[in-house]
């Protein structure tokens, strides 16, 4: 993430979401009375539900949630995750080389990630 | 040290055809000059289908900045990612015009190989249809040729490349000498039967026909589905020229094959009629060498062959060699592409396809075959496929934390989209400076392909179905062609049926620029035939002495 947003995103987007994180903290302050990192779980959680909850109704509205914070936020996290060895390999069993294909296959991966 | 200069036969260009050329003039024992105007490429090193995403800098983004502005046309083509981008040229030093509000992108690969690594490998004959469409309808100028003159080098070059397929007995797509086909997934399945039941044989659902291994062949190994073909094939499986034609003409000992040589003119000897080599600048020291040769092979690709040839000036061809009909350059087509419909298949939500099928499913032209549409001329088909989305769905699903994070653990639902490929008339206002446009045929064919693919897929059981009609300039199906065409006439074409150019019997082009039409069907098996057929040709003119 820190790579994306040094090198890949334009400055105005990077500095646009920099300035997310800041209104994050604000939010949690006016509503919680503290920074974000300070709030419990249930108050943290209760202040991003509010942010997911903004990017969707932008979304049922029609309107592009391209720049909302949280949408970025959610995308480089989700991007981010997904696209590295823990993502790929063991929260998604991803395999590099299948060897073959199946079309139609009731295969389910098992408790360990690995292909029945 | 001197060094030779002259050969047997020269081809231009290391790619789809001229990897064709070098392997057969070669293995007809001539000494053959392959002049590659690109760097070499190193499988060991270039190619990067098994790297995993989080080995690259930006997760298989690419380099965003870097891409915009040194590669903003051949970053439009979906092949040309964080793996792939290395195979796209640099646009900032491979410059070209083209018409203020008319763009052309122009995707190009300038290295050994050429595009043949990273294309879409979909292989498809071109029938009788295609070859009498120009004499029926008036565009273009009737092809030299009919399907019985090509068919038996379609063969030629599919035994050797590997095409796998199902016949279908389809006249105007014939069969081909194919591999067993890749299968159906089960959502593709669901959708042939509903549109056989109400379509019959008239709109047909079959799998891709396409330049991937279903079996082990010439020694090249059986695709084992790993899915990124574009960033290349260690194991040989899809047919490239790097993959397959260049180690053939390699091992006959008799080709030479030199990178970085760029091929400024084609030399012509007024004295003897007949063209005697090319200029080559390096594009690494900036050095000249004449090479000379009997015969001359233009594999260049469309646009590149047709350059040289109107680079190529003398007194006696002012306007470029084999431009005396005043049609070199002239009739630029690429397939029109983007119109279609997408859906959801309902239900078989405890099934998915395991393995990265490198394949999509294929509907054959069905307008314009037996009857006449009142709006257009030609016809369309259409590629596509099933599938179920990973976790890039989750970035636009609400939620967050474990619940969603478990959520992305399966599958979304089966969805399909079928996307046509249009046919594109031969018309001599598209040129190369380039100026290029779609025309109102082109543009009602797509309105037509949204509609028709909505049709099929609803006969198919598919919900929720969405159609669409793309704005895509022309460039980007990659299929441009034309600008040298085949003909009866040399007051009209380039070539003559055997792709030798008219005004110069020694030199042949092979690649795109020889299509007198379009058809729907993807062409690069239709320019192996043809460079096979000409290198046949070729063989036998200079053993009895005709050239």
């Amino acid at each position: 993430m820190d790579i994306l947003l040094a090198e890949w995103l334009d400055d105005e987007d990077r500095d646009s979401f920099v300035r997310g994180l800041v209104l994050v903290d604000i939010r949690a302050s006016d509503t919680y009375g503290a920074r974000f990192t300070k709030l419990s779980k249930d108050q943290q959680n209760a202040l991003l539900a509010s942010l997911d909850a903004e990017v969707t109704a932008l979304q049922e509205a029609g309107l592009s949630a391209d720049d909302h914070f949280f949408r970025r936020m959610k995308w480089f996290t989700v991007y981010g995750y997904y696209t590295s060895e823990i993502g790929a390999t063991e929260e998604l069993a991803q395999v590099i080389i299948p060897g073959r294909y199946d079309p139609c296959t009731t295969a389910r991966r098992d408790a360990s990630g690995r292909w029945e | 040290m001197s060094r030779q200069t002259t050969y047997d036969a020269i081809v231009v260009g290391s790619g789809m055809s001229g990897g064709w050329a070098a392997k057969e003039l070669s293995e007809a024992g001539l000494n053959t000059l392959v002049l590659e105007a690109g760097r070499n490429i190193d499988p060991n090193t270039d190619y990067t289908e098994h790297e995993p995403t989080w080995s690259f800098r930006y997760r298989g983004l690419g380099d965003r900045k870097t891409l915009a502005e040194r590669q903003p046309v051949q970053r439009t083509c979906y092949a040309c990612d964080e793996g792939a981008s290395k195979f796209f040229v640099d646009d900032t030093e491979n410059p070209y015009t083209t018409v203020e509000g008319k763009p052309f992108l122009w995707i190009r690969g300038r290295h050994v190989g050429g595009r043949s690594i990273m294309w879409a490998r979909q292989t498809y004959r071109l029938s009788d249809l295609d070859f009498e469409a120009n004499a029926k309808d008036g565009f273009g100028t009737d092809w030299p040729i009919r399907y019985d003159d090509i068919a038996p080098w379609y063969d030629y070059v599919e035994r050797f490349v590997g095409v796998s397929g199902e016949k279908l007995g389809l006249p105007q797509l014939p069969d081909g000498q194919f591999l067993p086909p890749m299968p159906l997934n089960c959502a593709e399945s669901v959708v042939q039967g509903g549109m056989e039941r109400a379509f019959g044989r008239e709109r047909i659902l079959t799998i891709g026909r396409t330049a991937v291994l279903t079996e082990p062949h010439n020694g090249r190994a059986a695709c084992h589905y790993c899915g990124p073909c574009h960033r290349g094939c260690t194991e040989r499986s899809y047919f490239s020229s790097l993959n397959a034609t260049l180690p053939a003409a390699d091992a006959t000992g008799r080709m030479t094959l030199r990178p970085n040589s760029v091929v400024a003119e084609v030399l012509y000897d007024e004295s003897r009629d007949r063209a005697r080599g090319v200029r080559v600048i390096d594009a690494i020291t900036m050095e000249e060498t004449e090479y000379e040769a009997r015969i001359l092979f233009l594999c260049a690709s469309a646009l590149e062959s047709t350059r040289i040839l109107l680079n190529s000036t003398t007194n006696r061809f002012p306007a470029g060699l084999g431009n005396s009909s005043g049609e070199l350059g002239k009739n630029l087509m690429d397939h029109s592409m983007g119109g279609g419909a997408r859906g959801i298949v309902p239900g078989l939500l405890d099934r998915d396809a395991y393995g990265r099928r490198p394949n999509g499913v294929y509907v054959p032209r069905f307008r314009n075959v037996n009857d006449q549409h009142p709006d257009f001329l030609r016809g369309y088909a259409f590629q596509g496929g099933a599938g179920r989305p990973g976790w890039n769905r989750g970035v636009d699903m609400p939620g967050f934390g474990a619940d969603f994070k478990h959520s992305l653990r399966d599958p979304g639902p089966w969805n399909i989209t079928f996307y046509g490929f249009g046919e594109c008339l031969p018309r001599s206002s598209n040129y190369v400076a380039i100026h290029c446009e779609w025309s109102d045929n082109e543009r009602t064919m797509l309105e037509d392909m949204a509609v028709t693919a909505a049709e099929m897929l609803e006969a198919g059981g598919v919900r929720n179905i969405e159609t669409f009609v793309e704005d895509n300039p022309p460039g980007l199906t990659i299929h441009e062609m034309g600008t040298a065409r085949m003909g009866r006439d040399p007051n009209t074409s380039v070539l003559n049926g055997f792709n030798q150019v008219h005004d110069a019997r020694n030199v042949f082009v092979t690649d795109g620029a020889c299509m007198a039409s379009s058809g729907n069907q993807n062409p690069s098996i239709t320019y192996m035939a043809l460079t096979a057929r000409a290198c046949s040709f070729a063989v036998d003119q200079l053993n009895s002495r005709e050239l």
